[in-house]
């Protein structure tokens, strides 16, 4: 497939990245060369093999509905960038 | 030009779990911002979702009580986008292979039709924080609480075709998730929410027209009106000889009318994949089972069921099953005291009365369902009148004695012995002797006059069947004189 | 003072007897750190941190009182933990890692966090935030990637053994550039629990030592599994430090995948696997050739998958609850795309777009899910090899020995296919390790992989000791001798 510019910055914003034009163009050329390369895959027929999203064919992991303690909110909260008392501050989300 | 509304409504019930979908931090309403945190609600590098069992068991159970398939092999999927109150940048969620699916449910119309409504599916997905917008400050602070509290989507067919359908579909939902204990259907806490598919066809037609997804509906007045002003809108475009876009629409709850969230729909490329971090959960037929033994009784069939065998009318059997603990407390009264329809009527009129006038509730009702049994087992046992029970009533309301204890100290008695009541009866006799010979001479409608006087002479207090029998009696043995 | 050339065990008994005490010991490793700090092995040292466990630990265990050296992406409570990215350049964890929790119940230290190729993205630990690292055989060449930081550190005696962690080879290639030996185990033996993701069903954490007793003895205390892992996998521990000193390796059938000798090998390092091949042959070891056929399509199968899955692991970071957030953003859209583009290297970049587009809509079952299957197709000429044909499989690490540093950043299919042996063993899940078996002509380490089925570390680790006894290399880079 040809990967173009148009492909690039798209995946950027569905990324929430932004690149000047040199970047753009400078990832659309490794993107290509990669792509490229993966074209080697249609050499194979796997029309009939299942994904393997799941290694080692484990199942049904889960645990009991028993409340633990929750982390301290200072602790919690200790890395974020802005605060406001006990919340997390961002900039004005304007929607509706 | 005469238009079909087509709605197909998506419905996300919050499990009343314990702790989180995939962490064990508590799912608490109303606490503090930021409290019931940890490294997967807070989303930090390295922190790694496990499942809650508890949750696949309440999805079996609103699946088998919707008459939906459950499905043997499920996993999660991750969908991705980005928003603060999301703290990975994407929600686990059920994309392929919902763990319901092809279910039904009727719905009740006001005229008393019945409706069924399909079920597509139903998935397991957790829910995001909350953000509130603080605009003095111009911040919007994120509340990561409710992050991870754990989601059912309920996505219907599109078979509603009016707000009188969508409300009665939401109620029926509603009843169902609160009676089977999965959730407590709260619209106001958001434990239930709603999202609308809306779409208009010229009647007749078979092809549905494009729909648009209206969201922020959060009460029953607002889906109303949103659906409506949604209407309205497309019957507008289309008569104008325009076409309907696919969007995503936001109601706005005061001006009252929809608009487009179109900026957000260009980056909703959510690249869902199977989530690596979450092996597949197959669940076996001997699981289904064991869900099916412990589901609670339906509410629709504990309707059917008290119009059925206890001959109740329809209406009060809705009454009686409006909520999980009306039913149980009908049901605990009616099992002490064998007499639904006393049952009925003292719970729905008198018991309801006081606690509706005092804003009590029932689980705080100052008489439990044991009781109340004990009064109207007093009743029909003749031991007391209607009345009496009444005036037992109102002290029970207010104080710790059982009606037995009421009864002995207002020294209540219930009148039934003949030589008691022909007392009465010849007193009233005596004072209307006109009246006595009006029936002697074949005026038989005039029975019912010394019915009530002798009612009247006794306050209410003895048994009318017997007052009848005596008064009969009475009469038989002048006309033989 | 020869306390860096001793093995764990006898530190371990050093330390009870009271011959020498966990500070002491723990400088000694700290100031071989500042000697030699042109390395730059480590990304994070806390001094008062480190010194402040020497007097805490838990005693009578596996590594009471030993310091270990942890790669900067393992979470640790109250220690920064950066995955050397600017974006979590100041993150200072709120809770520590599984990994670091058996290492603190088994009385070990925390030494420092090593330095690595941001997110564990790279294959030279050329791509950190913090600096390149240097390999100690020749401080013109990488030591590998990513875990090069842990790899040089061991190389280099200046700590005892290492965490690292293998996606895609990061921990046996460096271990091959660094002379110095390297497992990935099984995965789903390690609980990644506090350990950043950068490939969720592909990363694993491991291990570097200087001797392969060391690297099976510090596997003991990292493995197991752990509720808070989904994908850990319950199957016992064994003493995998005993395991390799009982028997011999007569009759072992070692498998040799005719894929793995292709044209891009270097002549010096083919011959080198060769002559290891002939030694296992002369401990009793059966040679067998095998297939292994769809070992071409492994680079682009992983260059689909790990990049999808890190792409959506890198979406957390943007800026909003921990992390770097950009100054005097406009609104949050600008807060996203500023913070996130400021504070990803290029690399990682390009590595969430490429993972972005394989599972757009449009070209997800074209890549994503092609790409899942070849992998089924790729595990399976494992488990069909293990079957009846061999029981351990032998091949070159690297196709190389350390290249220079610089050599290779400038096209990136250039650096991916330094991984082409390390790949398909990640996409199968399967336990491999490198154990150094040679020098090139420039004096430069060349390893061996050995690798094993499911759960079969011991196999693979007594394959491992038998070849290393038996060679008898001196492992010790000219740089820190004398």
């Amino acid at each position: 497939m040809n990967f173009t510019d148009e492909n690039t910055k798209k995946l950027l914003i569905l990324a929430k990245l932004s690149a000047n034009t040199q970047e753009v163009k400078a990832l659309t050329s490794s993107c290509n060369e990669i792509f490229s390369y993966m074209e080697k895959l249609n050499e194979l027929d796997v029309s009939s093999v299942k994904p393997m999203q799941h290694v080692h064919g484990s199942s049904n992991i889960y645990r009991e509905d028993t409340p633990i303690k929750s982390m301290n909110t200072d602790l919690g909260l200790q890395n974020a960038p802005n605060k406001a008392g006990d919340y997390i501050s961002v900039p004005l989300i304007i929607e509706e | 030009m005469e238009f079909e509304t087509v709605i197909g409504l998506e419905v996300h019930v919050q499990l009343n779990t314990n702790t989180k979908i995939f962490s064990s931090s508590k799912t608490t309403f109303g606490s503090d911002p930021n409290k019931h945190i940890d490294p997967v609600t807070l989303g930090l590098p390295g922190a790694l979702p496990v499942l809650n069992k508890e949750v696949i068991n309440k999805a079996i159970s609103l699946g088998l009580a919707t008459n939906c398939k459950i499905k043997e092999h499920n996993f999660f999927a991750r969908k991705h986008y980005f928003y603060p109150d999301l703290p990975k940048g994407y929600q686990i969620s059920q994309f392929e292979d919902p763990i319901c699916l092809a279910g039904n449910i009727d719905i009740e119309l006001e005229d008393g039709t019945r409706k069924n409504i399909g079920i597509t599916r139903i998935h397991m997905e957790e829910d995001a924080g909350k953000n509130i917008h603080d605009q003095r400050n111009n911040a919007s602070l994120v509340d990561l609480n409710r992050a991870g509290v754990p989601l059912l989507e309920v996505v219907s067919e599109p078979d509603l075709r009016n707000t009188e359908e969508v409300t009665a579909y939401l109620k029926s939902i509603r009843r169902i998730v609160r009676f089977i204990n999965v959730s407590d259907g709260n619209m106001d806490q958001g434990s239930l929410r709603c999202d609308a598919n809306v779409s208009i066809r010229p009647v007749g037609q078979k092809e549905f027209g494009t729909r648009c997804e209206i969201k922020n509906l959060n009460s029953f007045k607002f889906i109303e009106k949103a659906i409506h002003y949604e209407v309205d809108r497309q019957k507008k475009i289309i008569l104008a000889g325009g076409t309907i876009t696919q969007e995503t629409r936001l109601f706005n709850s005061e001006t009252l009318t929809t608009h487009s969230m179109r900026g957000k729909e260009e980056s909703a490329d959510y690249r869902y994949f199977a989530d690596p971090d979450l092996p597949p959960l197959h669940i076996d037929k001997e699981w289904v089972e064991r869900m099916r033994k412990v589901l609670p009784p339906l509410p629709q069939d504990i309707e059917n069921k008290l119009v059925a065998d206890f001959k109740l009318s329809e209406y009060d059997a809705k009454v009686l099953t409006a909520e999980k603990d009306i039913s149980d407390f009908f049901a605990e009264t009616n099992s002490a005291c064998k007499n639904p329809k006393a049952a009925c009527n003292w719970i729905t009129s008198e018991l309801f009365g006081f606690l509706n006038k005092n804003a009590v509730s029932l689980e705080d009702s100052p008489i439990k369902p044991k009781e109340l049994a004990e009064l109207i087992l007093l009743i029909d046992n003749d031991e007391i009148s209607g009345k009496m029970a009444k005036k037992i009533f109102e002290q029970m309301l207010t104080t710790e004695k059982t009606p037995l204890e009421i009864k002995e100290e207002k020294g209540f008695k219930l009148i039934k012995d003949p030589a008691e009541i022909n007392v009465f009866i010849d007193k009233v006799f005596e004072a209307n002797t006109e009246n006595v010979q009006k029936y002697l001479d074949g005026n038989e409608n005039i029975f019912k006059f010394f019915v009530g006087q002798v009612l009247k002479e006794t306050a209410g207090n003895a048994k009318p069947e017997i007052v009848n029998e005596c008064i009969l009696e009475k009469f038989k043995k002048l006309k033989k004189a | 003072m020869t306390l860096h050339t001793k093995k764990l065990k006898e530190l371990k008994e050093l330390i009870s007897k009271n011959e020498i005490n966990s500070t002491e010991l723990t400088k000694h490793f700290l100031d071989r750190i500042e000697k030699y700090s042109d390395i730059n092995a480590f990304n994070h040292i806390d001094q008062e941190q480190t010194l402040e466990q020497t007097k805490n630990f838990i005693k009578d265990k596996k590594l009471s009182g030993i310091p270990v050296a942890i790669k900067d992406l393992v979470l640790t409570k109250g220690m920064k933990t950066t995955a050397c990215s600017k974006i979590l350049e100041n993150f200072i964890p709120p809770y520590n890692a599984t990994a670091m929790t058996n290492i603190y119940n088994e009385g070990g230290i925390n030494l420092g966090k090593t330095n690595m190729d941001e997110f564990a993205m790279g294959s030279s630990t050329e791509y950190s935030h913090f600096g390149k690292t240097k390999n100690p055989w020749d401080l013109e060449r990488v030591p590998g990637g990513s875990s090069g930081g842990s790899a040089a550190a061991v190389a280099a005696r200046v700590a005892t053994v290492a965490i690292g962690s293998d996606t895609g080879g990061s921990i046996r290639q460096p271990a091959s550039f660094c002379g110095v030996v390297g497992i990935k185990p099984t995965y789903g033996r390690i609980s990644r629990y506090g350990v950043v993701a950068y490939a969720s069903s592909l990363d694993q954490l491991g291990v570097f030592g200087s001797s392969v007793e060391d690297t099976a003895y510090f596997l003991e205390v990292l493995s197991g599994k752990d509720a808070k892992d989904s994908t850990s996998v319950n199957k016992e521990v064994p003493n995998f430090s005993e395991i390799i000193k009982q028997g011999d390796i007569k009759g072992l059938r070692v498998g040799v995948p005719k894929e793995y000798f292709i044209d891009g090998l270097d002549l010096e390092v083919k011959e080198s696997v060769q002559n290891a091949l002939k030694k296992l042959e002369s401990l009793g070891a059966e040679i067998v050739e095998i297939s292994l056929p769809h070992t071409e399509y492994a680079l682009a199968t992983y260059y689909i998958i790990a990049p999808a899955e890190a792409s959506s692991n890198l979406s957390r970071y943007d800026g909003i609850k921990y992390g770097y957030r950009a100054k005097d953003t406009k609104n949050l859209e600008d807060l996203y795309s500023r913070s996130r583009s400021e504070a990803f290297g290029d690399e990682v970049k390009r590595r969430i777009i490429i993972g972005s587009f394989v599972l757009s809509s449009g070209y997800y079952d074209a890549y994503y899910i092609k790409a899942q299957k070849v992998r089924s197709l790729i595990a399976k000429d494992f488990t069909d090899a293990f079957k009846d044909k061999c029981d351990v499989i032998a091949c070159p690490t690297s196709p190389t020995t350390a290249f220079k540093a610089g050599q290779k950043t400038n096209d990136p299919m250039t650096m991916y296919l330094n991984d082409v042996f390390t790949i398909p063993l990640n996409l199968a899940g399967l336990p491999g390790l490198s154990v150094p078996c040679g020098f090139d002509s420039k004096g430069l380490p060349i390893g061996i992989q050995i690798l094993g089925n499911a759960w079969d570390e011991g196999t693979i680790l007594k394959t491992a000791y038998q070849l290393e006894q038996s060679l008898n290399l001196d492992l010790t880079p000219n740089l820190i001798k004398g």
